[in-house]
């Protein structure tokens, strides 16, 4: 591995603050409790310039798209407008009178009967291309997992519906509790486990400088 | 650099070759050895053996000297082989001395390398035809495979005529005629079955009987067929009778007609024949009238030599045969000279023991005139009429070697034996008797070695009109011969041809005329009375060829040492006479001159001048290779060094277009749009029909379809619970909402988030609004706002922004903002979402300065990930802060181990828009889930439908597919 020498003062830099804040879950040092917060609160600093730089990256790249005009380059204009549309109106609101920050009443109208609108109406047609797909599940040629899936689907579907008075009780109910809650559940547990056994190898490797971005 | 010649095409080659490079047969026997090394003494080296005529070393496999070409081994013994393991050879097996694989013991020559196996013994050496350069033409160019049903001609008959007869030249085509009639003749039948080969009637394959005339079948000794007494001449018969005696055995094919003529240096006894006895055809030559009879003719026109019938003067008459040559025939015009007689040289001798060999002089007996088989040829001089002795063709007397000079007027061909003589006197000539096998001391001029051939009883008679072929075979002009011989007949009825023999007579015999017997210029009849004269080559009075006239026995070993090739002996240049004076020599074609083996004599190879030995290169430690300059052999690296790459335009273009075609690898490309076939977009409308009108279906039945959940969910009651353990105000403490979930879950997450806010304010515990996610403020912030309106509505309570609730609004930085937030959220935070920047001075937030100051966390999202984040970073800083999990059905399996851990790090959990049904049941407040519960149930139900009912079909239409198959 090999680390350039600007590479090696930024690695040290981020393995000692990585360090430092480390240290002040386990060590009760209160200037290690300050070092900690303020690190903290510089990282969310970051987090939010981040967030900034991310609209302004999003927004060159449309620009460019339109500007090269390739593919698709029409819903990028849609897009770099109503970016600035919606920054211009929120900007302009409180002169307006329209409220301040982002709660003013152009946002909440966007908000209201476009984002929420949309989203809401995408995430209903699911349904219909969920069930469309559990209807094809088996055209193809059958297999042990597909058959399982779709039986394990039909039960968690009949056991979360509500159950008409009329037709007996299959108990699916039942089944689909335990269906959910025994191996669902342990399935759930061992990938909580091994995202946190991952999570503690990436920060080590990145204080160690051994990860990117410090190493090669 | 030694040499090493080889002993299949006798090249020289160099001494470190194994293979000959010329004809790849071996040089060294495998067991042999290395080659001896030329600076070691060969006496002293093993595997040597000094020439005892030279004196230069050779290997000890060889027989005879790669230098001199003497023999290096007595004849009869074998090469020795070192390293040859006699004993190990099996019965019947002989190794190749050259080669050294294994041979059938029957063999004479190696079948691998054609190498000698067995040593020629003395007498097959010298008895053997001294025609080593047809010979080994034929070694090296093997005779072509006949095709089935052709001709198969033997190597012989291959040959063409003049090969025999003389220089090649137009009279040579005339010549062929006769071969090819033979071979017409003789098509389907064994090559040998010709009437060169019945006439020497050496081991000559008989003919079938329906193929050889009949009177060639009595000169070769067979019963003839039974055919009309008509069609047998007489002197056929007379010539058959004779000739019916136990033919010799059948000589070998290499056997010389030399050797057979050999027999005739013993005097034999003359035969008296009288004049009764003399061979119809000499009658009928000597009558000059009798017409050729037809039944003279052979029995096939086709059987006729074309120089016999060129003889009778016929134009377009197929080749006849020797007997109709010889038939009485109007003498030919004399420019009608056939051409084989006017072209025919005498040929080399070795080249007489073959099939093309004059066959009236194999037939001619000396001592074998009656062992030999009477051939073909020699029943052409079956007896006829008997001629008289005096017209004995000179010719023939010269053919018999004799001084006696033909008359020119008794011109007769020296190969064929006149079928029409002369009328003769009734003096039986000479030449007949020799014929005849008689001790003729004159016998015709020329014919020495002609007797053994014939069987003539009766000489022509002399005086008797010589026919026409005869005439013209002498020619116009006759030269007197120096001598006449005796029994010389009078010309005027001669052929041509007989004339033309008669001219070049004796006289020439000292200058060895280089021209056929039959030329017409020197041709000497044979047929004369005048006493033979004692044959020498020198006086013979006909144009005797070589050949013959190296056949007389006196001169036999003349002829044999002229043959033999003497290490010291001349090379014999072209065009020279072979024996010497009289005859003149064949000149080879160029071609046949080309494949002349290099003579033994004088093949020395001239001693190695260039000594230069290679020492670089390739060809390092090698000799006799030309010398290469030095910038070759060691070449070197160039100085000049290229900096630029010189580039043409092709290939700039066919650069260029790579890099393009590698640049559009790298691009993507647009998915082609396929459009789905009609019956999937039918099915899929079909189900999303289905779908809607589940869906809709309710709101036109109304509300109860479905009844409401009877019991609640332990996990929903727990949240319940905690809601309502909470400390009533003024003690309330605000509750932190967090909404982490966006506008497209909030259909199934709002009825369950407002079912708890609801309960919340309904109890009048603040409530704070906080979200991690960017749209989760706004969804927050929206919620909060309409809960509280409807509580107003439907309540009558008043819950103000600020003092109520309240929307924090986004922590940015995702686990790590919500670290800070957990740490200080004072830090976080200086204004609201509604932007006012008193958030922390209002009565809700007052007391709030960190994250345990909040009654209760409520974590409203649809992703695991943000619940595990609040779960995280929340827990340390809020211990003793209650949390409930408001979460979706999909992200219940991974909340709840949160819930069930011990210490649950979870309160309580509200899932799905059943567990909002159930918190509103249990809450008495009822929102929205209860009124989606219908069409929540008609929506999965009609969907477990689908999919049940869907998956049916489709396997039994797999099942019917797979039966299909």
């Amino acid at each position: 591995m090999k680390i350039r020498f600007w590479g090696a003062v930024l690695t040290a830099i981020a393995v000692s603050v990585g360090l430092i804040t480390l240290l002040g879950y386990f060590v009760n040092v209160p200037v290690l409790l300050s070092l900690r917060l303020q690190f903290v609160a510089w990282a969310s600093i970051l987090a939010a310039v981040a967030v900034g730089l991310g609209a302004l990256n999003l927004l060159g790249v449309h620009l460019k798209k339109i500007s090269d005009q390739s593919g698709g380059w029409l819903y990028s204009i849609f897009l770099v407008l109503s970016l600035l549309g919606v920054i211009g109106a929120s900007m302009a609101a409180p002169f307006l009178g329209m409220g301040s920050g982002p709660a003013n009443t152009t946002n909440a109208w966007v908000f209201k009967y476009i984002v929420a609108a949309v989203g809401t109406a995408l995430s209903g047609l699911l349904i219909f291309f969920l069930v469309f797909a559990g209807y094809r599940l088996l055209r193809r040629r059958p297999s042990v997992a597909s058959v399982t899936f779709l039986i394990v689907a039909l039960v968690s579907i009949l056991g979360m519906a509500p159950q008409l008075p009329e037709l007996p009780d299959l108990g699916l109910r039942d089944l689909w509790i335990w269906i959910s809650q025994v191996p669902a559940v342990a399935g759930a547990r061992g990938v909580l486990l091994g995202i946190a056994l991952g999570v503690i190898a990436t920060g080590l490797r990145i204080l160690l400088a051994v990860d990117r971005p410090y190493g090669e | 650099m030694a040499v090493i010649r080889c002993q299949s095409c006798g090249k020289p080659n160099p001494d470190f070759l194994e293979v000959c490079q010329y004809c790849d047969a071996r040089l060294k026997p495998l067991e042999a050895g290395p080659a001896p090394e030329a600076a070691a003494p060969p006496a002293e080296q093993p595997g040597t053996i000094r020439c005892p005529a030279c004196g230069k070393p050779n290997p000890n496999f060889l027989e005879v000297c790669q230098f001199c070409d003497a023999r290096l081994v007595p004849l009869g013994t074998a090469p020795s082989l070192e390293a040859a393991p006699a004993s190990a050879e099996k019965p019947g097996v002989v190794r190749c001395p050259a080669c050294g694989k294994p041979n059938p013991a029957t063999v004479d020559v190696c079948q691998y390398c054609d190498a000698r196996l067995n040593p020629l013994a003395a007498g097959e050496l010298e008895a053997a035809p001294k025609l080593d350069t047809l010979d080994r033409l034929r070694a090296i160019v093997p005779p072509p495979e006949p095709e089935p049903g052709t001709f198969a001609p033997t190597p012989q008959q291959a040959e063409p005529d003049w090969m025999w007869t003389g220089a090649p030249s137009k009279d040579a085509d005339a010549a062929k005629p006769a071969v090819e009639d033979a071979r017409s003749a003789a098509t389907g039948t064994p090559a040998d079955d010709d009437w060169m080969s019945s006439l020497r009637g050496a081991a000559a394959q008989p003919a079938p009987a329906e193929e050889v005339p009949d009177w060639l079948k009595g000169a070769s000794g067979e019963e003839p067929a039974a055919a009309p007494a008509e069609e047998i001449p007489d002197w056929l018969k007379d010539m058959r009778e004779e000739s019916a005696q136990p033919a010799p055995p059948a000589a070998p094919v290499e056997e010389d007609w030399m050797s057979s003529l050999r027999g005739a240096a013993v005097p034999s006894e003359p035969a008296a024949t009288p004049s009764e006895e003399i061979p119809n055809w000499l009658k009928s030559m000597r009558a000059e009238a009798a017409p050729p009879e037809p039944a003279a003719a052979p029995a096939s026109e086709a059987e006729i030599p074309d120089w016999l019938k060129a003889a009778r003067g016929e134009e377009s008459a197929p080749p006849a045969s020797a007997i109709s040559a010889f038939t009485p025939e109007p003498a030919a015009p004399a420019e009608e000279i056939p051409d084989w007689l006017k072209s025919a040289a005498p040929p080399e001798p070795a080249a007489a023991p073959t099939d093309e060999g004059p066959d009236w002089l194999k037939a001619m007996p000396g001592a074998e005139a009656d062992a030999a088989p009477p051939s073909p040829a020699i029943s052409a001089f079956t007896p006829e009429p008997a001629t008289p002795a005096e017209e004995i063709p000179d010719w023939l007397q010269s053919l018999r070697g004799t001084e006696a000079t033909v008359p020119p007027a008794e011109p007769a061909p020296a190969v064929v034996a006149p079928a029409a003589a002369p009328e003769a006197s009734g003096e039986e000539p000479d030449w007949l008797q020799s014929l005849r096998g008689t001790e003729t001391t004159a016998p015709p001029t020329g014919a020495e070695a002609a007797p053994a051939t014939f069987a003539p009883e009766a000489a022509p008679e002399a005086g008797a009109e010589e026919p026409d072929w005869l005439q013209s075979l002498r020619g116009a002009e006759t030269t007197a011969p120096p001598e006449e011989p005796a029994g010389a007949v009078p010309t005027e009825g001669e052929p041509d041809w007989l004339k033309a023999l008669g001219e070049t007579g004796a006289g020439t015999a000292g200058a060895a005329p280089a021209v056929s017997p039959f030329a017409t210029e020197e041709f000497v009849s044979p047929f004369t009375d005048q006493p033979p004269e004692t044959p020498t080559l020198d006086t013979a009075t006909g144009p005797m060829p070589d050949w013959l006239a190296a056949m007389r026995p006196g001169d036999l070993s003349d002829a044999l040492a002229a043959i033999k090739p003497e290490p010291s002996a001349p090379a014999r240049q072209p065009g020279t006479a072979l024996f010497g004076e009289g005859l003149e020599q064949t000149a080879l074609p160029s071609w046949l001159e080309a494949m002349r083996p290099v003579e033994v004599g004088e093949a020395q190879l001239p001693p190695e001048t260039d000594t230069y030995q290679e020492s670089v290169g390739l060809l390092a430690g090698m000799r006799g290779i030309l010398r290469a300059e030095v910038a070759v052999a060691i070449p070197r690296k160039s100085t000049t060094q290229v900096h630029q790459l010189e580039v043409s335009e092709v290939h700039a273009s066919q650069a260029e277009l790579l890099a393009r075609l590698l640049a559009e690898e790298a691009e993507a490309r647009p998915e082609a749009k396929r459009r789905a076939p009609l019956a999937l977009l039918l099915e899929r409308w079909l189900v999303f029909a289905l779908m809607a009108t589940a869906l809709l279906l309710p709101f036109a039945f109304g509300s109860g379809l479905f009844p409401a959940p009877a019991t609640i969910g332990l996990d929903t009651q727990a949240a319940y619970n905690v809601v309502e353990t909470l400390p009533a105000p003024p003690l309330a403490k605000p509750a932190l909402i967090a909404f982490d979930y966006d506008p497209a879950q909030g259909g199934e997450l709002n009825p369950a988030a407002t079912a708890l806010v609801a309960h919340l304010m309904h109890r009048g515990v603040p409530v704070v609004g906080v979200s991690t996610r960017l749209a989760g403020a706004a969804v927050g912030d929206d919620l909060l706002h309409k809960i509280a309106a409807d509580l107003q509505t439907s309540h009558s309570l008043s819950y103000t922004y600020g003092t109520h609730y309240l929307n924090l609004g986004y922590i940015p930085g995702g686990p790590v903002g919500l670290l800070q937030f957990a740490a200080a959220p004072r830090r976080l935070f200086q204004r609201d979402f509604a932007g006012s920047s008193e958030v922390w001075t209002t009565p809700l937030m007052t007391p709030v300065s960190r994250l345990s100051d909040f009654s209760l966390i409520v974590l409203i999202t649809a992703t695991p990930d943000s619940a595990r984040a609040w779960v995280e970073q929340t827990r340390s800083y809020a211990q003793g802060v209650k949390m409930l999990a408001v979460v979706s059905a999909g992200a219940d399996p991974l909340v709840r181990p949160y819930y069930e851990a011990a210490p649950p790090q979870i309160a309580g959990m509200v899932s799905g828009l059943r567990g909002a049904a159930q918190y509103e049941k249990q809450a008495g407040l009822p929102g929205a889930a209860g009124e989606r519960w219908d069409v929540f149930g008609s929506g999965l139900l009609a969907a477990a439908v689908i999919i049940l009912v869907g998956n049916l079909i489709n396997i039994g239409m797999g099942f019917v597919r797979r039966r299909k198959k």
